[in-house]
């Protein structure tokens, strides 16, 4: 057993936001539907159900803060589905997220008299489950290919590749997840050009491999912070 | 009894930056050997073709 304490959480991320030093409060839903197929013909006394359409999301809260308010904000009104990213251990390639794709459909700043303003947000996944991290927040300079995280095996219903593209001193930046069923022959899951901070939550289909790894493909500027992580489908 | 290696098949690689051999990219043009169960992930991902 390696039970975790809630104060070892080292990442909360929506979007563009580095919501951690912010937040102080953290949950996610994952939802396996089961439907109801229960006819005349069932057998006994019971009612019959088939696996139907997984649903996801999540909720942040914590303190109010004018910068990160402005972003949470101008988020709630756009129609863009966003990444989002939970770590609840230690950050460490390999170390457990969850989050994927993400429209928020709640912000709600609040304040009493007695207390400090704080904030909430709840987070709609539009493709959303538990993965691994592939590479944590820390400054790039070059480009190259991280450590690889062995899934023990490939599975065979696609995932969500995930990056946050949190602060950029680069004119062009293209990084990619992928994936190896040898730890040594790599293919493409998802490539990402960034010129500016931005995220991206791209579902992939078909089989993934049992290897996983986050490369940097093309770097010229002087430094970036991406956070990646891929979500693999059971 | 050890088994049967499986056969590989030879593709071209067709789509730039998309498949590596380690740190270093193969480039579009390339030719590479794969198993059936290899060829048919790349294909789905518009990374190889049939030669």
């Amino acid at each position: 057993m390696a039970f975790t304490h809630g104060s070892t959480t080292s990442g909360v991320y929506y979007h563009t936001q580095d919501l951690t030093a912010y937040a102080d409060t953290w949950s996610v839903d994952l939802t396996g539907n089961a439907d109801e197929v229960t006819t005349f013909a069932s057998a006994g006394n019971s009612r019959e159900f088939i696996r139907g359409i997984n649903t996801g999301g999540g909720t942040v809260s914590g303190y109010y803060d004018a910068a990160a308010d402005q972003a949470l904000f101008d988020s709630i009104s756009d129609s863009t589905v966003d990444a989002f990213t939970l770590i609840p251990d230690a950050q460490a390639i390999g170390a457990r997220t969850y989050g994927g794709a993400g429209l928020d459909t709640s912000f709600s700043p609040s304040g009493s008299v007695g207390g400090v303003n704080a904030w909430s947000l709840d987070v709609q996944g539009t493709g959303f489950g538990g993965g691994v991290l592939l590479n944590i927040e820390t400054a790039l300079t070059t480009t190259g290919g991280n450590a690889s995280v062995d899934s023990l095996a490939s599975s065979a219903n696609g995932g969500i590749a995930v990056f946050h593209f949190i602060t950029d001193d680069v004119t062009t930046m293209t990084c990619a997840i992928q994936d190896s069923p040898n730890d040594s022959t790599w293919a493409n899951l998802d490539e990402q050009t960034f010129t500016t901070v931005d995220s991206v939550a791209t579902i992939v289909t078909g089989t993934i491999d049992q290897y996983l790894r986050f490369n940097v493909t093309v770097f010229t500027g002087t430094s970036a912070v991406v956070l990646a992580s891929f979500i693999r489908f059971a | 009894m050890a088994g049967k290696k499986p056969a590989g098949k030879k593709y071209k690689v067709v789509k730039d930056g998309a498949y590596w051999k380690g740190d270093e990219p193969v480039e579009v043009g390339a030719t590479v050997t794969l198993t059936k169960r290899e060829a048919e992930k790349l294909l789905h991902r518009g990374i190889i073709e049939e030669t």
